[in-house]
């Protein structure tokens, strides 16, 4: 789909994009999609546990930034980082709806067998994070507190209590986690 | 404190996730506003984030972009930002909320037992046919991670590209306005508050044109943003404000006579004269070409 478009958005770098969507740049918003979405789709996916729902809040998410684009601000961080914030508050929006209960049931009932499918084929427990790479490089609990804080939206209280380990502990993991993860994408 | 220390302690890892409260994010806006370590980290960690979220990226499905595209080209621009912000097949639950949702499987209590029928003999189906699903699930999962590596090697070097194409037009930028003839560089050098800084402006008389590459001149702190002033005959003249970011060589306002040029930083939107106090960098014309 839309090869065209995708060939074009290599062409303009993330400062050019970020003026062309403050000028109300509709065409902005094709490039926008081409480049993030797959990314964000793949973080509302982790949170939301539903193809579906993970649309749906895509869909959503894309609609909040291109009407509320004024309220980024390129000097406080990268355009991507923003998007996933954004992203994330719609997808915990729809966590506290009990709309979403009842579609976990619901779901749990139509995609049991995939369920099991998946905890059989993948137990190994490392999830989703999909790159050998990172899998090699990071401890497992490196991978835990960096799933819960970049993935899944927790605070750093939360992880503490969730994961049974001090605030101290939290901060120091992530922080080597990340340095690891930046080693490998240096 | 010790920024260094501070750096290393892992804050600024939970502030890019935004896993930090509000006071402390602010800290730590107020923090990379003074100093430029702090902000050179957050940026790496950014792109590492990035990098690591694309390594997980997943196309929606194909209809998707229509509906948003479609969706975003019927709103007014008028209307923006007054679209409701939840999903509205969801209401709010009035209970606290709770994440019980993520942990999978614990939620089936309370079902019909005609339900718990079907799902018993489903479980049945599921563990028969799980044993061969294993087989192709593990080897789906070796493709898979194998595209991913591809992905994530091929998503690198475009953006490195990305980032050699946008040099090199700033690079064919200047050339091009220094070959003009006519054209004088005028070299701003730091002044009491901001030593060591450094930015350019290139200047034509007889075109008029001005232009200015910002150097390192550090970025604007909210709400404030830094004006171009020429001075002609011991009077500024107001030559434009400038543009955040990495912008190249920009262009400023048309500029006839000139002794001299300046940068302030000023409110946000500029000021009709220079703020003397917070002048950040001059350069006279003539004294360095």
């Amino acid at each position: 789909m839309a090869e065209n478009s995708r060939s074009t958005d290599r062409t303009i770098d993330e400062s050019a994009l970020v003026a062309l969507l403050r000028a109300r740049d509709r065409s902005a918003v094709a490039i926008l999609y081409d480049r993030y979405a797959p990314a964000l789709y793949g973080v509302l996916e982790r949170l939301l546990r539903s193809h579906d729902l993970a649309e749906d809040a895509l869909q959503e998410t894309l609609v909040k930034v291109w009407g509320s684009f004024e309220s980024y601000d390129p000097a406080k961080g990268r355009l991507f980082t923003w998007l996933v914030r954004v992203a994330r508050n719609i997808a915990l929006d729809i966590f506290k709806s009990r709309g979403y209960r009842n579609m976990l049931k619901n779901q749990e009932l139509e995609s049991l067998v995939d369920v099991v499918d998946r905890q059989s084929s993948a137990g190994d427990g490392s999830d989703r994070i999909g790159l050998r790479e990172i899998v090699l490089a990071l401890k497992p609990e490196q991978q835990e507190v960096i799933d819960l804080i970049y993935f899944r939206g927790y605070t750093q209280d939360e992880a503490s209590k969730e994961l049974g380990i001090p605030l101290g502990t939290v901060k120091t993991r992530v922080r080597s986690a990340l340095l690891t993860i930046r080693k490998i994408f240096s | 404190m010790d920024i260094n220390e501070y750096i290393s302690s892992g804050i600024l890892e939970l502030y890019v996730a935004g896993a930090l409260s509000p006071q402390e994010e602010q800290d730590v806006e107020r923090l990379a506003v003074a100093h430029e370590e702090v902000r050179t980290e957050i940026a790496a960690i950014e792109e590492a984030f990035e990098m690591l979220a694309r390594s997980e990226a997943r196309e929606p499905g194909p209809q998707v972009r229509t509906v948003i595209l479609e969706r975003i080209a019927s709103m007014g621009s008028a209307d923006a930002g007054e679209e409701p912000q939840a999903i509205p097949a969801f209401p709010p639950a009035p209970a606290s909320p709770d994440r019980s949702g993520e942990s999978g499987g614990a939620t089936i209590v309370g079902i019909p037992s005609r339900v718990r029928y079907m799902l018993a003999a489903s479980i049945a189906v599921a563990i028969v046919s799980s044993g061969i699903a294993a087989y192709f699930g593990y080897r789906w999962n070796r493709a898979e991670n194998d595209l991913a590596v591809l992905t994530l090697e091929n998503a690198h070097m475009a953006q490195q590209e990305g980032g050699l194409k946008a040099r090199l037009n700033q690079e064919q930028g200047y050339v091009a306005a220094l070959k003009e003839p006519g054209a004088v560089v005028v070299e701003m050098k730091g002044l009491p508050i901001a030593p060591g800084t450094i930015a350019t402006v290139v200047w034509n008389a007889s075109s008029r044109q001005l232009r200015l590459d910002r150097g390192t001149l550090p970025a604007a702190p909210a709400g404030k943003q830094y004006q171009l002033w020429a001075l002609a005959d011991g009077r500024p003249i107001d030559a434009g404000l400038v543009v955040e970011g990495d912008a190249g060589l920009q262009p400023m306002k048309r500029i006839e006579r000139a002794q001299a040029f300046a940068i302030t930083l000023e409110p946000a939107g500029g000021s009709p004269s220079p703020t003397l106090d917070a002048m950040y960098v001059m350069g006279k014309v003539g004294t360095n070409v």
